[in-house]
């Protein structure tokens, strides 16, 4: 457990640079949390570099470690009208906070983000699915296309 | 596009009729979903139960979500038939009930492993031992070899009563110790924790551990001291304003499942040669009508979660 008034240093992909409490990150990321442990951050020179994450979704994934933090005794009720509330962004924002959420691994944002996705998809049609996931090849032949598409028309 | 890993993530939280109809999306989609250890993980991450219903004559199951057979209003259930299954216009009983897989038995002596959420069912090698009576059965599985087995009691003579062990995948029976109850006439073992155990008329429990193949007995507990460790349904001539007739008719009880939420218990009611589905909610101890349609005969039930698991890829 990182001490409450320790800060770290998260690096954007644009080099930005964010501080943050060290017990929030620590709390949430097992990347993080790891790295502390093992000793292998040095709080007079580090920074974590996230290049894979960008500073718009850096900060998103901050906000909700800091909120999960502070707020971690509120009802479960306004949690989850404050997680819906979060996630109310467009398909790439969520695509590129579950990327961040699984390169931190922030296990209750990751498991949050796959419930929101789920419930999207679950009632969708096979050509929706499709367009939202972005997959172009299906890898079906045509014939077995074909096939599917006559036997379960009510699917497409 | 999303990585593989996390498109797997969010199909293993996905109902079992949806992640049918996604076999269709795409190859990737339907290699994974007919995957025997996508269907485990799925398995453990959405375990929705069912019930299921089975009665005499009738080549058709009736099959219930364990929500819906507790719910006040009226129960949505869907008949189902396993089609494809040799001789099965006759009666099937039910041995079990396993991640999924229902065991059942004909009346021309077949077993076969059946998923009643996919459809998929698959024959066991048959008994050689035509001539004898089967007593009893069970099926489970056993953690240590990780494999399925299925338990059938024969009636040989004299009191004496062999045990055959099959194990899914293999292509026979095998004896194993006498089956140490007296009583003739019992229900299929329970499957629970990795033991299939048969409850005697003289008040003990014998478990088969799957594992060991041997058999125990554990007495029951003495109703006097323990009983605030069991669950009681009070008699319902307590409850005339449910009934709401003469009470002093013949009645029999039978427990069927607990709900979802552990606060409440489908019972199957006889009340002088009529059949009634009551729910007694056990936090406000009161009785409510289940919605589950009337057989109007005797019917055998078994639960069961909706899985993938193939029978035919064990």
């Amino acid at each position: 457990m990182g001490s409450p008034l320790k800060k770290i240093m998260l690096c954007s992909s644009e080099k930005e640079i964010f501080s943050v409490e060290e017990q929030v990150m620590v709390q949430h990321s097992v990347i993080i949390n790891n790295m502390i442990e093992d000793g292998s951050y040095n709080y007079e020179e580090s920074k974590i570099p996230l290049d894979c994450v960008d500073s718009k979704t850096l900060k998103k994934v901050i906000d909700y470690c800091t909120y999960h933090t502070h707020h971690h005794n509120d009802n479960q009720e306004d949690l989850e009208a404050w997680d819906a509330q979060f996630l109310n962004v467009d398909s790439n924002g969520l695509y590129d906070l579950l990327m961040a959420a699984n390169y931190l691994e922030i296990r209750n944002l990751l498991d949050l983000i796959y419930r929101t996705i789920k419930n999207m998809i679950k009632g969708k049609k096979i050509d929706e699915i499709r367009r939202i996931l972005n997959i172009k090849d299906h890898g079906f032949t045509p014939e077995e296309e074909e096939q599917n598409r006559k036997e379960y028309p009510h699917f497409y | 596009m999303l990585p593989f890993e996390l498109i797997i993530e969010i199909l293993t939280r996905l109902p079992l009729t949806t992640l049918l109809r996604f076999r269709s999306v795409c190859k990737s989609w339907n290699s994974l979903i007919t995957d025997p250890s996508f269907a485990l993980n799925h398995l453990h991450a959405t375990s929705t139960r069912r019930l299921i219903f089975t009665r005499p004559a009738d080549p058709y199951f009736t099959d219930y979500s364990l929500s819906s057979a507790f719910a006040s209003t009226s129960a949505a259930a869907t008949r189902l038939f396993p089609s494809a299954v040799p001789g099965s216009h006759f009666h099937h009983s039910i041995v079990g009930s396993c991640n999924g897989l229902l065991c059942l038995f004909t009346v021309s002596r077949n077993l076969l492993l059946w998923n009643p959420s996919t459809g998929k069912f698959r024959n066991l090698p048959s008994l050689e031992d035509q001539r004898f009576s089967v007593v009893t059965s069970g099926f489970g599985y056993d953690h240590v070899t990780h494999s399925y087995k299925v338990v059938v009691v024969l009636y040989i003579k004299n009191h004496e009563f062999d045990s055959r062990v099959h194990t899914l995948g293999s292509d026979s029976w095998r004896r194993i110790q006498h089956f140490p109850l007296s009583s003739t006439a019992c229900c299929p073992g329970r499957f629970v924790s990795g033991m299939l155990s048969w409850l005697d008329k003289n008040r003990f429990i014998v478990s088969l551990d799957l594992a060991l193949e041997s058999y125990r007995r554990i007495s029951l507990p003495d109703f006097g001291e323990s009983w605030t460790k069991l669950l009681c349904v009070p008699d319902l001539i307590y409850y005339p304003e449910f009934l709401g007739f003469d009470f002093n008719v013949p009645r029999a009880t039978r427990a069927i499942c607990i709900s979802d939420e552990d606060d409440e218990i489908l019972l199957e009611l006889w009340l002088d040669m009529e059949q009634k589905f009551v729910v007694y909610n056990f936090s406000d101890d009161s009785f409510r009508p289940a919605a589950i349609e009337k057989f109007g005969g005797r019917v055998a039930s078994e639960v069961y979660v909706e899985s993938l698991i193939s029978p035919c890829l064990l």
